[in-house]
């Protein structure tokens, strides 16, 4: 049986669990494709495609795992009314797997919406893969519930189990308790909970680097640094310090000028400065910098726009690196009631 | 090897000497030569066989005979490369006058932090890099670029900026002031202040330390130091970057933390160290201290010849905490019977404006050991006669006790100055200056004769505190509210309100009858920082109807306004009636490490700031004088018929605060506030606390 992972929201963890069950098929020896046929309108998700196709050692190339490019090009074609002709390397790549003997993994679209326009979104996807689909939830407050429902309205019986990611560990036991209550009413089998997990939710100093499009000014032997809080600092370096002291493994944020504020983020352990506003810091800051191994990352964007940058990034789960994909593995793992997973994959057909 | 090569050194180096006028290279030989060293001197330079009438060596390892000491000199590249020879030739210190090092950028600092590394192997001392140089006028060696030899005196001075260092030797010409030793410490990449603060203690030609500073790298070491030094020669310290704007300023410069202001002043307050903060109240008081013998107490005399100046003297007196006492009656008739009627014969003493010579020596002759310090004040009149004054002033500061001198009028009284300075008097252009170099003079006296301060033993149980501070770690805690931080405050034998987690409302009813109303209720949460801002906190709850009820509406508030808070339940407290409200803290300063702090709580340490500090660990009198530091201390002792408060419970919780900050150096800050002091012999009790840990090395691995 071939699965369809879908998720409410982008970057609830949909390539994440692509991984994990490749993992799980692999290691099983069965034969088994991934496709992610499209993102958004705006064409991200081919990197992370090709990320995970590199992870499981798979032999199709990027070409073949996602097949569509550039999001403008697709609404300039669906705005001329040629939507159909520009999705058709799609199409055409879908047909081509689904010949394959074994599992298809197909990834859905960003949210339950995307790639309707053309035909491609997840709900579409999963019935012409004849797949049952997975649902991929990162709402551990209410559950998800108005969104199973949805799926469930919108796939029927094809809707096999639902998926909690990024489950704060404390809430895990309860989650469990009240996800069982919750589905036991509206069909979808729980398939597992994975726990939030910091490595998850960290970046190296050098994604956030290219991210924030920071020049690195020194240190750049060790941007390999994982950060997993960014702190701001503006305040009076006394107060700095002790908010920077009980904050581990952070990036601190504040202009070139602020002198005190680098130092007392050196003083701390500080993963890593940026510098906004494109001011540089004092030589001998940066000497110290260097010294210290940590790196300074300068910016042209100002404090706000940095920080809003980076709130957005750190909004969602990371994956492109060897050790999150890791990590996965292990969560996806000792997250997943693989009993249920193997039911599904061992369903004969279409539903 | 130690620092005997800046003690005593017989022989010099000058690497890197040169013939062209410009070249610091030249200016520091010359200096040398100039300054008539009396040990042997050797320029070095490969490009040159003499300079200044002495052979010249193309390296320091073709020098014959011993180098005590060598002045660095040549471009920052071959700065490393000459060490690495001085080493081999088994210099016992460097001068490194070079720039270009750690200030500089991360270049700079890798070379420096390799210089550090050849001195380090072999021994070496070094002192810089980036800096001027160094004096020793008994020696008479110049081994500086600065201009010309300073006169000799007993002041020494050691500053961390090169062109302040400058400036001081121009400014002290000018006063009359002379030095003993005059130190250059640059980047302070190896000797740094405690070094030559050491080295200072036991010169005997040092009498004073002056000392302009941008930060203190061992600060626990250098208050040691310190502490030692002051019990015999004064020091004073002018600490810059004590602002906002300083402090970022001065981290600019100088790649490291300026450091909080607040914990300076109390760090030199502690130790005996005298605090100015300018330029001028460092050569003010290094001049009365290096001149004039230290008052044996606060009592002034104020000798004047005019009342405004004498006025104002006197103001300034009592506002520094000077005392103006009036004359026994029989000094009082004594100076009547010589002096004018008009004349003022209590204090000050106003010998009225057509006072000559005579008038002045009768006058200080009468009152000679009247007080502690008598400060003579002049102001040019017509019959004046200055000079005369002068030296009449001279002669009775000849006579013993302190006499500083305030002849104003600018250059109406030089002569009289002039013979003022050269005698001995320090001089000042206005009262205010001359008194606060006095009151320097006298916190000098007090720090030296303040008793030692043995260490308290109090039995604490720091296994059991890391046990839950561990805890906590593993669980991602950093921020303990005062349930979680009670086991450790338990441990170090603080006294808390009693108290029980509750889960519900039953459990909260039931450790209410446990603990006996009235109770308070905290919510507890590692996710709330400060819980009355999420209405986490209700108070004086008098019976089992009104903690339901509140219980309730504690969760209520909370719920709304902390949504995501996970909460862990409620603390049940027992409601501690009365007692007066302190606040006792611990932070982590980056140089002198643990700092704690005590004031008034509530309002006054929010409005009135009224908080006193020290760095620990702490002595049993320090926390003592801490209280007795606040202005609202009589709160605690009583006042107006109130009852004093159990001040001997709240010193311990100092103490034992003090010894936590020093046994756990991964707490970074401790609040405990409101302590409550209750009726003497009643206790002072720890109402809510807030405990926070270093996080700075964990995590970021996911692990």
């Amino acid at each position: 049986m071939n699965l369809a992972i879908l998720s409410p929201k982008p970057h609830a963890g949909k390539s994440a669990l692509c991984l994990g069950l490749g993992y799980h098929l692999k290691k099983q020896g069965r034969p088994f494709s991934y496709l992610k046929l499209v993102g958004d309108l705006s064409g991200e998700g081919a990197a992370d495609a090709a990320f995970l196709g590199a992870m499981l050692e798979l032999a199709d190339p990027p070409e073949l795992l996602s097949p569509l490019r550039g999001g403008p090009e697709l609404l300039a074609a669906l705005l001329r009314g040629e939507g159909a002709a520009a999705v058709a390397p799609g199409e055409r790549a879908l047909e081509q797997l689904l010949a394959r003997p074994g599992t298809l993994l197909v990834e859905g679209a960003a949210d339950l919406a995307a790639g309707c326009s053309l035909g491609l979104d997840a709900v579409n996807l999963a019935q012409r893969a004849g797949a049952r689909a997975v649902l991929v939830v990162d709402d551990h407050a209410c559950l998800g519930a108005d969104w199973i429902c949805l799926a469930r309205r919108l796939l029927g019986e094809r809707l096999g189990g639902v998926v909690y990611n990024r489950v704060p560990v404390p809430r895990v036991a309860s989650l469990r308790e009240d996800a069982r209550r919750l589905l036991a009413r509206t069909g979808p089998a729980l398939l597992g909970i994975l726990p939030e997990d910091r490595l998850l939710n960290s970046l190296t100093v050098a994604e956030l680097a290219e991210i924030l499009g920071g020049e690195v000014l020194c240190a750049s032997d060790r941007t390999d640094a994982w950060v997993e809080h960014y702190l701001v600092g503006a305040m009076h370096v006394e107060s700095a310090l002790r908010f920077f002291r009980r904050t581990p493994a952070k990036a601190v944020i504040t202009g070139g000028d602020r002198s005190d504020i680098q130092l007392a983020a050196l003083e701390t352990g500080a993963r890593c400065l940026i510098l906004t506003g494109n001011l540089p810091p004092a030589p001998a800051v940066l000497g110290r910098a260097a010294d210290q191994g940590v790196p300074m990352l300068l910016v042209a964007a100002d404090t706000l726009q940095t920080v809003e940058r980076l709130e957005e990034e750190w909004g969602r789960m990371h994956l492109r690196h060897p050790k999150r994909a890791r990590r996965v593995r292990e969560l996806v793992e000792a997250g997943l009631d693989w009993a249920g997973v193997d039911a599904l994959l061992d369903e004969a057909g279409n539903p | 090897m130690g620092m005997q090569a800046f003690r005593s050194p017989r022989s010099v180096a000058v690497i890197g000497a040169a013939r062209e006028r410009g070249k610091l290279g030249r200016d520091v030989l010359q200096n040398v030569v100039a300054g008539d060293f009396r040990g042997r001197v050797f320029p070095v330079n490969p490009h040159a066989r003499r300079l200044l009438d002495l052979p010249c060596y193309p390296s320091v390892l073709d020098v014959p005979g011993e180098v005590d000491l060598a002045a660095v000199v040549v471009p920052v590249a071959a700065v490393n490369a000459v060490a690495r020879q001085c080493a081999a030739k088994g210099v016992g210190g460097l001068v490194v006058i070079t720039a270009g090092f750690g200030e500089a950028g991360p270049a700079g600092k890798a070379a420096e932090r390799e210089l550090v590394a050849v001195a380090r192997e072999s021994g070496m001392r070094l002192l810089g890099p980036n800096c001027l140089g160094l004096i020793d006028t008994g020696a008479a060696l110049n081994l500086s670029f600065a201009q010309g030899m300073p006169a000799a005196g007993n002041v020494s001075f050691l500053s961390q900026s090169g062109a302040v260092g400058t400036a001081a030797l121009g400014m002290a010409r000018d006063l009359g002031m002379g030095f003993a030793k005059f130190v250059s410490l640059g980047n302070k990449a190896d000797l740094n202040e405690a070094d030559f603060l050491e080295l200072l203690a036991e010169d005997p030609a040092t009498g004073v330390v002056a000392m302009y500073l941008e930060n203190v790298v061992q600060g626990q070491r250098f208050l040691q130091v310190a502490a030692r030094i002051t019990a015999e020669k004064p020091v004073l310290v002018l600490k810059a970057g004590g602002t906002g704007a300083g402090a970022r300023a001065a981290s600019s410069h100088t790649g490291a933390l300026a450091g909080a202001d607040t914990t300076y002043r109390a760090a030199f307050r502690q130790v005996g160290v005298v605090a100015v903060t300018s330029m001028e109240e460092l050569f003010d008081q290094a001049l009365a201290l290096s001149r004039q013998p230290l008052p044996a107490g606060r009592r002034v005399l104020i000798v004047t010849n005019a009342g405004g100046p004498g006025i104002m003297a006197a103001d300034a007196c009592e506002r520094g905490g000077l005392q103006v006492p009036s004359l026994e009656a029989d000094t009082a008739a004594r100076l009547r019977r010589v002096l004018p009627p008009t004349a003022n014969v209590y204090n000050p003493v106003d010998l009225v404006g057509d006072a000559g010579a005579d008038r002045y020596r009768a006058a200080l002759e009468i009152t000679a050991g009247a007080a502690d310090a008598t400060l003579v004040l002049l102001t040019p009149q017509t019959v004046t006669q200055i000079p005369e004054t002068a030296q009449a002033v001279v002669e009775a500061a000849r006579g013993g006790g302190t006499v500083l001198a305030c002849f104003m009028g600018g250059t109406a009284v030089a002569q009289g100055v002039a013979v003022l300075t050269r005698g001995g008097v320090p001089n000042y252009p206005f009262p205010e200056r001359a008194v606060d170099s006095l009151a320097a003079m006298i916190r000098c006296r007090e720090g030296r004769e303040r008793p030692a301060h043995p260490a308290p033993s109090l039995s604490v149980d720091a296994a059991a505190a890391r046990t839950a501070l561990t805890a906590a770690t593993e669980r991602g805690e950093y921020l303990l509210g005062d349930w979680p931080a009670r086991p450790v405050l338990e441990a170090y034998g603080l006294t808390l309100t009693r108290a029980r987690l509750a889960a519900g409302r039953e459990e909260a009813a039931a450790a209410a009858r446990e603990l006996g109303y009235p109770v308070g209720l905290k919510v507890v949460s590692s996710d709330i920082l400060h819980k009355t801002d999420v209405g986490g906190v209700a108070g004086a709850i008098a019976n089992e109807a009104a903690l339901i009820d509140a219980y309730d509406r504690l969760l209520g508030r909370v719920r709304r306004l902390a949504p995501r808070a996970r909460l862990a339940g409620v603390e049940v407290v027992e409601w501690v009636p009365g007692g007066v409200e302190m606040v006792v803290g611990m932070t982590r300063d980056p140089q002198f490490g643990p700092v704690v702090m005590a004031g008034l709580g509530g309002i006054f340490v929010e409005v009135l700031a009224d908080v006193a500090f020290r760095v620990a660990p702490l002595g049993a009198d320090d926390a003592r004088e801490m209280l007795r530091e606040l202005k609202g201390y009589p709160i605690l002792a009583g006042v107006r018929g109130r009852p004093g408060a159990d001040v001997a419970a709240l010193e311990e919780v100092i103490l034992r605060v003090a010894r936590l900050a020093v046994d756990l150096p991964e707490v970074v800050e401790l609040d405990l506030n409101p302590v409550l002091v209750r009726e003497r012999g009643r206790g002072a009790v720890v109402a809510d606390s807030r405990l926070g840990l270093a996080a700075q090395m964990q995590g970021g691995e996911g692990e």
